[in-house]
């Protein structure tokens, strides 16, 4: 079993998308996704972009629908503006993906990612409405915090096009970060704690083991010694050995165990496993966290304007352990 | 687990090879699709023409109208009259390929080379419709009918109804030609077979004149079909038909016209006693020349066929030079040299990789010049048999970019960007290509459906690029051209087939390689066409010459 993001957004019965990430791929937002979810009668777009890396594709691949069939919103970082969000959005039901998945060819059909993937059905399924308003809440956010001009025309017509889409799913509150019971979305901006502050109130203080994966990681591994900390025993780390950008130094921390990714996710090998994950594994206090931030100080330990943006799903309890088992991320 | 929260791994596309990666078949088969209508590339058999309805207006005839039963006793047709065309082969010990095209041969015939004349074959042993027994002799519900031959036969108005299940045989049309077929046949015995399931060899031998060649000797049948051809169904109707014959019309006289190009090709390959073939079809229709550089003097009224050949066969030689040059740079793309994307590639390869080996060799740097100089090394259009003519660059192309017999090696390579160059060169500055490319349509539709054709490179080169330094000139086309067109072409499957056929990819890791494709040529039904007229008695063969017959020089006549 595994997650189609194309069938996702074949499926039909919305009529917004909003869509957050740090690389994109233009031609292939506008001539595969955004070509597909119009076909399937989603008319209203937007799509948040850290606006270093749209700069770096913009004279080889640049957009030519932007302004005119979606709304693009360069979101100017002094960290990387890093969160892969999907909102699909219609009158009566919502689909909000969570994970690791840029808008490039690779994020939806090529690398290993993993996501999160959450329904909302107006009257039927609204347990996890919440989820979607904190979705929401932190594209409002970032828009506040990032937008390149405050106060600007393009500023005014990204906050009102982002407004509109309330229009479009009156189901959405638009603000608030609930939790619900056994899962939260937590996101990072510049006036938001650390995702690490905010994700402390729901790990153990001393978790048996904790298992990660990440493809990138910080120089001086600060954050996965933070992580050693929180683990009775060794982290397990998984990267991929000639992939991984990290310090050889890895290796060698005390309390760190090093594995081969390609162990964990069974595929045939060869693919570029992109996607970060944190399991905690405890007998009482389970917890996994899966989303956009990889294993860095930047993506977990740093607040304010220099830290990355990021968004995480946190599963605890037993679909903490389920989810472990599923994706074979586990002690 | 909550079933509204689903955590998993992203499941990947599915990645297929996929054909035509640069979009330059496109526009080829367009161009034959419109030369020959009412023949595909896999209509093999003329006798199909007539047995497919011949099959329906027995079966009407005959009473088997439930859906049910017509779909398993015309499966057992479609099976004996295989076995009939295998059984003609057995019996002439191999020495002639009677039973070539015709549907589920490969199962079909070694199960008859087993049969001894005491024993009998059971067709629904291999007529039958189960996926898991790799006895069936096709898939398709309706055999050859439904794979291959209804959709022809629709269009040439032998049949109407929008499925073979609502089918019917036109009366005036198919129902005519379906007369003609039972004059020739023993009808109560094929179909006395069919219902008691059973055949033996000497009641194959006794079937035999339903074999595919008989359609040679069945004359009110075959003049029927050829007529079909000649001129469409305009000449089976009565004034009072409400068969609409417009674009019938229009069909026939495109068809009927490229038949009679063919059989002319024929005739000045069998004067030379050189064998008919698509490659020398190819190559006698680009340099529209003979043996002796001779002008190949074709009447006048098929200067409108002959001239949509030639842009058919110009855009053939542009698809095979952008695939070489597409071939080359994809092996250029190195973990090492961290390329991330295109114009990196592009950069590389004309600057430091292959293609700085070929460019390397002149001081002369503006591509008109380049050009112009490059041209006038090559031996005239109608000199096609020469060694340095564009048409033996085609072939080298085909050769060094095989999987059989590829060689990548940087010398190979460095022969192929200089292949390439050369029908690039051809194609922009020959006349004639200048003038084949008049014919391809300027539309914005046209333009948007094949942005890759001979107008558009031409337009790139000649004008655009003409006064920039030839290396720069060749990054900029290449990159464009080839690069971020496969791109275009791998997207627009994407979007409609939720298929991966990129052969490279930019990632997080830079450009890395799926699979590094062929060169390959469009296949413009020229088997297809010549094997209906040989099933027509058009043409002749004797050993590997093909002749163009009484019968042919009289279908000439009627065109011309």
């Amino acid at each position: 079993m595994s997650i189609s993001l194309f069938d996702e957004l074949e499926k039909g019965g919305y009529e917004a998308c909003l869509m957050s990430t740090y690389s994109v791929d233009f031609p292939f937002y506008e001539d595969v996704l955004l070509s597909k979810m119009q076909s399937r009668g989603i008319i209203h777009h937007m799509l948040f972009v850290d606006k270093r890396m749209c700069q770096s594709t913009i004279t080889q691949r640049p957009p030519n629908k932007a302004g005119k069939q979606y709304s693009l919103a360069l979101m100017k970082c002094s960290g990387a503006f890093h969160p892969k969000i999907i909102m699909l959005l219609g009158k009566n039901k919502g689909l909000l993906a969570v994970g690791s998945h840029n808008v490039t060819f690779s994020g939806f059909g090529k690398n290993i990612e993993l996501t999160n993937i959450i329904k909302f059905t107006k009257k039927h399924d609204e347990q996890y409405l919440p989820l979607f308003n904190t979705a929401f809440t932190a594209l409002r956010t970032w828009l506040h915090d990032y937008a390149l001009q405050p106060n600007s025309k393009v500023q005014t017509a990204l906050t009102s096009a982002l407004e509109d889409t309330l229009k479009l799913a009156p189901w959405l509150k638009g603000h608030g970060s609930d939790t619900t019971e056994d899962a939260a979305l937590l996101f990072s901006s510049a006036t938001t704690l650390s995702l690490w502050q905010q994700l402390t109130p729901f790990i153990p203080n001393k978790s048996e083991q904790i298992i990660a994966i990440s493809p990138f990681f910080d120089k001086s591994l600060t954050f996965c010694k933070t992580l050693r900390e929180k683990s009775q025993s060794n982290l397990i780390v998984g990267l991929q050995p000639n992939e991984a950008v990290v310090s050889q130094e890895i290796l060698s921390t005390e309390g760190i165990k090093v594995i081969d990714s390609d162990t964990i996710n069974n595929s045939e090998g060869g693919k570029y496993i992109h996607a970060k994950a944190i399991y905690f594994a405890d007998k009482y206090s389970p917890v996994f966290v899966n989303g956009s931030a990889n294993l860095s100080a930047k993506a977990w330990l740093e607040q304010g304007r220099s830290a990355n943006v990021e968004a995480v799903l946190v599963r605890n309890g037993a679909s903490a352990v389920e989810v472990a088992q599923l994706v074979g991320i586990t002690a | 687990m909550n079933n509204h929260i689903q955590t998993d791994w992203v499941k990947p596309t599915h990645q297929i090879g996929g054909l035509d990666h640069l979009g330059v078949h496109a526009p080829c088969i367009d161009i034959y699709s419109q030369l020959l209508p009412g023949i595909t590339n896999v209509t093999d058999r003329a006798r199909y023409y007539s047995f497919y309805p011949w099959v329906f207006w027995s079966f009407q005839r005959k009473g088997w109208n439930d859906k049910e039963q017509l779909v398993k006793m015309f499966r057992r047709a479609d099976c004996l009259f295989t076995l009939i065309a295998a059984r003609h082969d057995l019996i002439t010990e191999g020495k002639t390929s009677y039973s070539v095209g015709t549907v589920g041969k490969n199962t079909l015939e070694p199960k008859l080379k087993e049969l001894s004349s005491e024993q009998s074959l059971k067709l629904s042993d291999y007529a039958h419709r189960n996926p898991d027994d790799a006895s069936r002799y096709f898939m398709s519900k309706f055999g050859g009918l439904s794979q291959y031959y209804f959709g022809v036969l629709r269009d040439l108005k032998l049949f109407k109804g929008d499925s073979i299940e609502s089918a019917s045989v036109i009366k005036e049309t198919g129902g005519e030609i379906a007369k003609a077929f039972d004059e020739g046949v023993p009808t109560e015995l094929f179909l006395s077979i069919v219902e008691n399931d059973h055949v033996t060899l000497a009641d194959l031998d006794k079937l035999l004149p339903f074999s595919p060649v008989k359609l040679a000797s069945s004359n009110k049948e075959k003049e029927l079909l050829t007529k079909l051809l000649l001129k469409g169904v305009s000449p089976f109707l009565k004034d009072t038909s409400e068969i609409n014959t417009t674009t019938d019309l229009v069909s026939a006289v495109a068809r009927s016209k490229t038949m009679a190009y063919q059989l002319l090709l024929a005739k000045k390959a069998s004067d030379y006693d050189h064998e008919f073939n698509v490659s020398l079809f190819r190559k006698l229709t680009y340099s529209q020349s003979g043996f002796e550089l001779d002008n190949l003097d074709l009447p006048p009224s098929l200067k409108e066929t002959t001239q949509k050949w030639q842009v058919y066969s110009c855009s053939e030689m542009l698809s095979i030079a952008l695939q070489g040059v597409f071939f080359a740079m994809l092996q250029a793309i190195k973990p090492d040299l961290a390329l991330t994307n295109t114009h990196e590639l592009a950069e590389y390869f004309w600057n430091k990789g292959v293609g700085s080996t070929v460019l390397d060799s002149t001081n002369i740097h503006n591509t008109k010049d380049y050009f112009i100089h490059t041209f006038n090394t090559l031996p005239s259009l109608n000199d096609w048999q020469n060694d340095n003519h564009e048409l033996q660059s085609v072939d080298q192309i085909l050769s060094i970019t095989s999987y059989q017999t590829g060689d990548t090696s940087e010398k190979k390579l460095v022969s192929l960007i200089n292949h390439c160059l050369i029908i690039l060169i051809a194609i922009c500055v020959r006349e004639e290509s200048l003038q084949a490319s008049e014919n391809v349509p300027s539309t914005p539709e046209y333009s948007s459906k094949y942005p890759v054709n001979l107008r558009t490179v031409q337009a790139k080169l000649n004008n655009e690029l003409a006064n920039q330094n030839i290396v720069e000139a060749m990054i900029n086309f290449t990159q464009q051209y080839c690069l971020e067109n496969h791109w275009r072409v791998a997207m627009r499957k994407l979007r409609y087939q939720n298929q991966n056929t990129f052969r490279f990819e930019a990632s997080e890791r830079g450009l890395t390689i799926n699979a590094i494709p062929s060169a390959t040529h469009t296949s413009p039904r020229f088997y297809q066409s010549t094997q209906v007229m040989k099933d027509l008695g058009l043409l002749s063969t004797t050993d590997r010459l093909t002749t163009v017959t009484k019968a042919g020089e009289q279908f000439i006549e009627a065109v011309v």
